[in-house]
């Protein structure tokens, strides 16, 4: 207890709060901006914390992380260009909300139910930590394959109108994910001799120029079209028809974001499925279990939630292996042992015997920093709204310029700027064609987890797929799989025929 | 529906197919093997993934094909045009190029004033007001380290 | 870039253009060196080349400013430092199999000679660690385990280096070891705590964990006793006549002036003894060990050797 004082006064000192506070303004800016991306963020931000004290270096670089994660969701629902691509399933409902003109509702939806599943998470890391973390070593290979078919079947299930079109770009995507070193044998595969290519394609090139370059790409030939057809009068831009939220709203969405939460906190805790999987497993799953009078894909508050609040919480509980066995959960997490390390703090068994004060002051800064969040976000949220009438003559440019210099920042070469071009092509044409960008980004991030762990399983249960019967996990999500999948083709074919 | 709208599709998913097929093929039989290098490795070998990937989009596309004809598809109602996207993603080169040979602040001004252009914007005060805060931005970068 | 510009910034020069566009120079370092590390910025390599960093600049008189370019396991900085001018003014900072190893093991656009080294710092701990339970003392019971299992022992690796390694050894002995390839040390050491291989090969990740008795240190990979357990043998000590040293390099390109290389070499020397330095090789478990100029070209190349002998 003396020690949770004594942590607790570290992080209410002017210097690590400040530290939180301009990690927060910092995330959010990289969250709202597409083409800043969180892990290259914080890749840059931890030379900022070179000369930190440890408790505010790392209170800093979790605020980045956490406001980020809720700044996100802005691009998602003004521009219907995410600002992360664990924001993407934002898009599927909140771009609609905006364009009925209930931006500021969508907006203030995005950050209360960040908020919370922030706050759940980080209060679950400090009080399930050493149980939790117990369970994370129980996946092993058999156990991670399973879970990335379940995940897997829930999520194909938002491929859209066309399931073998969406299907097409899911295991494109997958393909793509294969270009680099052969995960088992490190000798090049499709690499085409270029060594830049050895790590594969850059994520943030594949989801910048995906999600971001793709759509700008679009709105501009909308834009000119409409300048062009100047005589035929123009709609007026929406007028925001509602901005409040109420009562009955949050009721409704309550259970949808408690949901949400627990998923994003599982994705968190099973180590290398990330926000990205996260969210949108959360949403798939709120879809499927949308009740009566649900308006899912057409503006729903709840399909901004189930994103959100599953998106916040994973980096929490992305911690929760970090800190008690010294494995990271996510990209995020993973820099964020960089940073420990830099501060001579190794993570691991040992972290709350020789670190308790500086582990206690983390915890209480976590807490201040989701308030902050909820502070600056609230702040922001009026300013943001305003993004939705900026003209698009103003919009287009500035974003094409944030992804220029984002995917150049990077890595500091032009290489990733043209593979962000070129995959900006790709998408605007698979857009043409009716794929979808989506699912092509999901298999794209999935798909290396998925092979190597199959790789893994394979060697260690030595081919032989009946040795699945010894793990009783691996075994009851495969089975959740297939009731899923049975259930999912059952009732989709009834509506489709239905609406056809 | 215009009589000529009825034919199109069908030579529309005709093309998906050939498209989509036609580069699964070249993938399979010609990129595959030449880009993979084959090793004893106790899990899967390098190309196996790719190979099932390839595969199973050749096959999909066919199924596609074939289910086109059994309904009526909603087209995308987003614009045709090709020339406003393609002058979009040259400015992003040129200016990507410049990028990397000048430096930051002045390829990055070129991308958003180029682009300005390409979607319309000609006149030359709001350009100058597009380049000076595309400069002060790019500055702003650079200082802070982000 | 933004690195770049922020460090220049930190050490007072506003205008890197002035800097980089500076008349003819007299004699060496007339503008600031830089060192471009081919990891990510915050891990062992970079924070090694970060704090040595200002001893480099005390010594030259000159900022040093430390780049990031990862990837490819530090060969994509190796492939662009080979295309820099020899001037002196552009090193880059990897591991030593990012040279020694790496051009054998995949086709790579440079080799050993495409460089000079001018320095390495510490030694990675590397370590073949299981967990306790299993009742193993040396990696010599693994062994023996593994000649009575029809199936043989599986491990997980990290590098293309650990599975010549062990590849090298399951054929001396007539035993079969398969490695189950990982993202890196972490994961390497949670699929050994969480029982899912029987033994991890891991270049520091598991210090800790086995600091805290959660796994057995079963055979050290380098020449020296791993530090804090001298106790355990090294392979070399088992009979196996393989040996990995991995440290942290600093190479230029090849054909550096004589005078400038003497000048480098000194400031790295120095560097070596800053107290920085040090203390972060202590957190990192990575010893002290130093080697700079001719001594550390001779090593690079022993050990080159031995890895082309050891893939054939």
């Amino acid at each position: 207890m003396e020690l949770f004082l004594q942590g607790a006064s570290d992080a209410f000192t002017f210097g690590a709060m400040i530290a939180v506070l301009g990690g927060i303004l910092l995330g959010y800016a990289v969250g709202v901006l597409p083409g800043l991306s969180r892990p290259a963020a914080l890749a840059i931000a931890v030379p900022i914390t070179y000369s930190m004290s440890p408790i505010a270096a790392i209170a800093f670089l979790v605020g980045v992380t956490k406001a980020s994660a809720a700044g996100g969701a802005t691009g998602a629902i003004l521009l219907n260009t995410p600002g992360e691509p664990s924001s993407a399933a934002t898009c599927f409902d909140g771009y609609p909300l905006s364009q009925k003109g209930e931006a500021t509702r969508a907006l203030k939806v995005a950050l209360y139910t960040s908020v919370f599943g922030d706050i759940v998470a980080t209060i679950i890391l400090i009080v399930l930590a050493a149980p939790l973390a117990s369970f994370a070593l129980k996946m092993g290979p058999v156990e991670m394959t399973c879970v990335m078919i379940f995940a897997l079947t829930f999520i194909s299930a938002l491929s859209g109108a066309s399931i073998s079109r969406g299907l097409i770009s899911g295991i494109f995507g997958i393909f793509l994910a294969t270009i680099g070193l052969d995960p088992e044998s490190a000798t090049p595969r499709l690499t085409f001799g270029m060594v830049e290519l050895f790590d594969g394609i850059p994520l943030m090139a594949a989801t910048v120029g995906m999600l971001a370059f793709t759509e700008m790409l679009n709105q501009a030939e909308a834009f000119v079209a409409k300048d062009r057809n100047k005589h035929i009068k123009s709609e007026p831009t929406t007028k925001e028809k509602e901005k409040r939220l109420f009562w009955k709203d949050i009721r409704r969405i309550l259970p949808t974001t408690i949901k949400s939460t627990g998923i994003g906190i599982s994705a968190g805790v099973i180590p290398g499925l990330g926000p990205t999987i996260g969210a949108f497993l959360s949403y798939a799953i709120a879809k499927q279990t949308a009740r009566e009078g649900d308006q899912f894909g057409k503006g729903d508050i709840k399909g901004v939630a189930a994103s959100e609040a599953a998106d916040n919480a994973v980096l929490p509980a992305s911690l929760i292996p970090l800190f008690a066995i010294g494995l990271p959960g996510s990209v995020s997490a993973a820099i964020l042992v960089a940073a420990f390390m830099l501060h001579g703090v190794v993570p691991g068994p040992l972290i709350f015997v020789e670190h308790p004060r500086l582990i206690y002051g983390i915890y209480v800064s976590m807490i201040i920093a989701s308030i902050f969040m909820l502070i600056v976000g609230r702040i922001g949220l009026n300013f943001f709204a305003k993004i939705a009438s900026v003209p698009a003559s103003i919009i287009i440019p500035f974003i094409v310029l944030f992804c220029t210099v984002g995917a150049y920042l990077e890595a500091d070469t032009a290489f990733s700027v043209f593979a962000m071009i070129a995959l900006g092509v790709v998408g605007f044409v698979m857009q043409r064609f009716g794929y979808s960008v989506i699912t092509f980004l999901i298999g794209f991030v999935v798909g290396p987890l998925f092979e190597l762990s199959l790789r893994q399983a394979l060697i260690v249960t030595n081919h032989d797929v009946t040795k699945i019967i010894d793990h009783p996990i691996a075994s009851f999500f495969l089975l959740a799989a297939l009731i899923s999948a049975v259930a999912f083709l059952k009732p989709k074919k009834l509506k489709w025929k239905k609406s056809v | 529906m215009k009589p000529e709208e009825s034919l199109q599709p069908t030579l529309q998913a005709f093309f998906e197919l050939l498209i989509v097929g036609g580069l699964s093929l070249v993938t399979l039989f010609w990129i595959i093997p030449s880009q993979t290098e084959p090793s004893d490795n106790f899990g899967l070998s390098p190309s196996m993934v790719p190979t099932v990937c390839v595969v199973s989009i050749a096959m999909l596309a066919i199924l596609q094909f074939f289910s086109s004809f059994l309904r009526t598809e909603k087209t995308d109602k987003r614009q045709q045009g090709l020339g406003i996207p393609s002058a979009i993603v040259a400015s992003t080169i040129v200016g990507t190029i410049l990028i990397d040979t000048v430096g930051l602040v002045t390829g990055g001004a070129v991308v958003a004033v180029l682009i300005s252009i390409v979607i319309g914007e000609r006149r030359i005060p709001n350009l100058v007001t597009i380049m000076v805060s595309a400069v002060f931005l790019l500055l702003f970068v650079e200082w802070s380290g982000l | 870039m933004s690195t770049l510009k922020k460090s220049l910034v930190a050490v007072g020069i506003a205008f890197t253009v002035l800097a980089v566009s500076a008349p003819a120079r007299a004699e060496y370092p007339e503008k600031p060196v830089t060192i471009t590390v081919g990891f990510g910025a915050g891990g062992g390599v970079d924070s090694i080349t970060r704090a040595a960093s200002e001893a480099l600049a005390a010594s030259l008189g000159q900022p040093i400013v430390v780049k990031n370019k990862p990837g490819a396991g530090g060969a994509l900085a190796a492939t662009a430092l080979k295309a820099m001018p020899n001037d002196g003014y552009s090193l880059a900072a990897t591991i030593s199999t990012t040279i020694s190893f790496d051009p054998h093991s995949s086709k790579l656009s440079y080799d050993i000679d495409d460089f000079e080294y001018v320095a390495a710092f510490g030694v990675f701990p590397e370590a073949l660690v299981a967990l306790p339970s299993k009742n193993w003392k040396t990696f010599a019971d693994v062994v023996k385990y593994a000649k009575e299992s029809p199936d043989g022992v599986t491990y997980a690796s990290t590098t293309s280096l650990d599975k010549v390694v062990l590849a090298n050894i399951a054929k001396s002995e007539g035993i079969v070891i398969k490695p189950v390839p990982t993202k890196g040390g972490a994961e390497a050491v949670a699929q050994t705590l969480g029982g899912h291989v029987d033994f991890a090969y891991s270049s520091g990740a598991y210090y800790s964990q086995a600091k805290a008795g959660n796994l057995h240190v079963l055979a050290g990979l380098g020449k020296q006793p791993i530090p804090g357990f001298e106790d355990t043998p090294t392979l070399e000590q088992l009979g196996y006549d393989i040996s990995s040293v991995n440290m942290v390099l600093y190479l230029a390109p090849a054909n550096l002036p004589k005078e400038v290389k003497a000048k480098l070499v000194d400031a790295f020397k120095a560097a070596s003894k800053a107290p920085e330095v040090l203390k972060l090789l202590a957190t990192r478990n990575m010893g002290s060990f130093v080697l700079t100029g001719d001594d550390i070209d001779k090593q690079i190349r022993e050990q080159s050797a031995q890895y082309a002998d050891a893939l054939k």
